[in-house]
């Protein structure tokens, strides 16, 4: 099986303590390894070098990007490949829907007309 | 409240660097995708850009030009730094820097970094809110969009178009 970019990001939404990460960088995005750590540690017992696992699977996904600022490794929340598999693949099956509702609400107009 | 001050988004998209160039900075392309609207770029330091409004967005009471600023930086096809103005926030002018980075599975990482920090209005609004059909795509809806037309060929405009 080919792993693609939606795999991966599938695959790293799919766990409690990255979601937790997502939503504390979506919070302040821009964060380092040691406040992040800081934040994990208030729900859960891990480990730095858990926590950094973590990031580096968030990091595979594209969810997040690192910046060097000065000597500091920053963490920046990117919100893109959900947006993509929005745009892909949820859109996909709601589109239809939308058309039905779109359709009847020409009918409707023009049976005023 | 979240902090929106500076946003990092990030997209790799199946196109050369050169092609995501000319997307980022011609009508050409700039009417297939995202917000639609032409482009005016003075590609020099100091240059001008003007990115005008779509019809439907002059129904919606806007005027002529969606954005305006200045170019800091360009060089094609790599980089181009700007100094980004919303005309519908009454803000001072942020500050849009593009990344373009070709590897050589020939993949184009685009890297926006827009730091805003004395714009809280324009960052709301660029950082999207999910609700495209008002216009709340923001950028990861805009570059979702350039990935689809540079890949497929196809159009994909919801509130410029």
């Amino acid at each position: 099986m080919i792993v693609t970019d939606q795999d991966l990001v599938f695959k790293a939404l799919a766990d409690s303590t990255r979601r937790l990460m997502l939503d504390a960088l979506h919070e302040q995005s821009g964060q380092s390894l040691g406040a992040l750590e800081e934040i994990v540690a208030g729900h859960t017992d891990m480990s730095r070098f858990g926590v950094s696992k973590h990031l580096k699977v968030l990091e595979a996904a594209d969810l997040v990007i690192v910046r060097k600022q000065g000597r500091q490794k920053l963490h920046y929340l990117n919100p893109v490949p959900i947006r993509v598999i929005y745009d892909r693949w949820i859109d996909k099956y709601t589109e239809s829907q939308v058309r039905a509702l779109t359709n009847l609400k020409q009918r409707a107009e023009n049976h005023h007309e | 409240m979240n902090d929106l001050s500076t946003q990092v988004h990030g997209i790799y998209i199946d196109a050369p660097a050169e092609k995501v160039w000319a997307a980022l900075t011609s009508s050409e392309y700039s009417n297939q995708y995202g917000y639609g609207g032409d482009i005016e770029i003075d590609l020099v330091p100091g240059g001008a850009l003007r990115h005008l409004t779509t019809d439907v967005m002059k129904k919606m009471g806007m005027g002529e030009v969606a954005v305006t600023g200045t170019v800091v930086e360009a060089d094609p096809p790599n980089k181009l730094v700007l100094d980004w103005s919303a005309v519908w926030h009454d803000e001072p002018p942020s500050r849009l820097t593009y990344e373009i980075v070709e590897g050589p599975s020939g993949l184009t990482r685009v890297t926006l970094t827009h730091e805003l920090p004395q714009s809280p209005g324009t960052a709301k609004d660029v950082a999207g809110n999910g609700n495209v059909e008002n216009g709340g795509g923001g950028w990861p809806w805009e570059l979702s969009s350039l990935k689809t037309l540079l890949e497929t060929g196809k159009p994909m405009t919801t509130a410029g178009a």
